[in-house]
């Protein structure tokens, strides 16, 4: 699927492939340009073929990486790759985690003095929860035309905004309606989830290819479908692919 | 009133870059193809008085590790002599075809050859 979709950074969450054998997957046959970029985490693989010198590490903690991508053309941005704590076990924690990784966030783009952050995973939230919305939260909005405020004030505080792009994407009727589908019987029932997203600072909005966004239903010919549901031998969750057009930045300067 | 000028003669770049350096690179890339990723080289400049020097290193990312593996160097005017450094034995080497024959054998020694696979091996063990 990388390889077909010639994507330039892959990002996976709780795969049980051994890093080894993906490396030779993505690579055999090919121009064996994708290399891994360096991480300790348990939850979260990053894989890329951009050079070392235009995406590398900068930062990491449990469940959040930071990789800083300084493309050759257009302006550089940070990478927050993040797999948050499923719902299943701590339903509770989940707000607790999603206003510890904005506050994470911020402190790197301070450090950096750059607010230009991407951030895609696994979120284990729908875009409408708590954790994603609130304002102390991921702050994260469904307009762009608000987002692009930058920031909503608070009791006295500035939040910075995410522009969410998921919105649309749930219950999208010509491909799957969400990117994981859960039905255990409880009284408050989705089905499908869009736990999988990203979110970007206002700054980087403009440059995002919206007819991009997608949940992957096929890879390599292969289905990844089963009766209308995600077939779970292959993955519990469809894969999100977009893109993100910094070259344009760089063409309007 | 005195007034500064350019002092310097013309100073033309030269026909090709320097073969050493670039061969070097060039091995460390095709490691990394040969190995789909999971090993590359890695060349380094390094401080040594009144040379240019450069290291190679192999690098295993997915164990956090890197192995030296020879040294190169050659006086700031010239490229050769180059002075070569593997398994901390010294050779000199006059032109370019020594300096090619040496990197092969130092590539395709016994001793490269264990650390790749041990390397390699490691690599695969890593969730």
């Amino acid at each position: 699927l990388a390889r077909q979709r010639a994507a330039d950074v892959l990002v996976l969450a709780e795969g049980q492939i051994r890093t080894f054998d993906l490396l030779y997957a993505l690579n055999t046959g090919g121009a064996a340009s994708y290399r891994v970029v360096p991480l300790q985490s348990r939850f979260l693989r990053v894989f890329t073929n951009l050079p070392a010198r235009v995406a590398r590490a900068v930062g990491e903690s449990d469940r959040s990486s930071y990789i800083k991508i300084d493309p050759l053309i257009g302006r550089g941005f940070l990478l927050a790759a993040v797999h948050l704590r499923s719902k299943l076990y701590d339903s509770d924690a989940q707000l607790i985690a999603a206003r510890l990784l904005a506050h994470e966030i911020q402190d790197f783009e301070q450090e950096a003095g750059d607010n230009r952050t991407l951030l895609v995973g696994d979120l284990n939230m729908n875009p409408f929860e708590d954790g994603i919305v609130g304002v102390d939260g991921l702050n994260a909005t469904m307009s762009e035309t608000v987002a692009s405020k930058s920031h909503r004030t608070f009791g006295n505080r500035d939040y910075p905004f995410f522009y969410n792009p998921m919105w649309r994407m749930m219950g999208d009727p010509a491909v799957a309606q969400g990117s994981y589908y859960f039905d255990k019987g409880h009284a408050i029932t989705y089905y499908w989830n869009t736990f999988d997203q990203v979110l970007m600072r206002p700054a980087l909005a403009p440059f995002f290819d919206h007819q991009s966004l997608q949940f992957c239903v096929n890879a390599g010919g292969q289905s990844l479908l089963r009766n209308g549901r995600i077939d779970s031998s292959i993955s519990d969750h469809l894969p999100l692919l977009f893109r993100l057009n910094l070259e344009q930045e760089e063409a309007t300067k | 009133m005195s007034t500064y000028q350019d002092l310097w003669p013309e100073i033309a770049p030269p026909a090709e870059p320097s073969l050493p350096l670039g061969m070097l690179k060039y091995q460390a890339a095709a490691l990394a193809q040969k190995t789909n990723q999971v090993l590359n080289g890695e060349v380094r400049a390094v401080q040594l008085v009144g040379k240019l020097a450069y290291s190679m290193d192999i690098v295993a990312p997915l164990l956090s590790y890197r192995y030296r593996i020879l040294l190169i160097s050659h006086d700031v005017d010239s490229v050769y002599p180059i002075t070569g450094t593997f398994e901390q034995e010294s050779e000199e080497l006059p032109d370019e075809a020594s300096f090619i024959a040496w990197l092969r054998g130092v590539l395709a020694s016994d001793r490269v050859n264990k650390i790749i696979n041990s390397l390699l091996a490691s690599s695969m063990s890593v969730a």
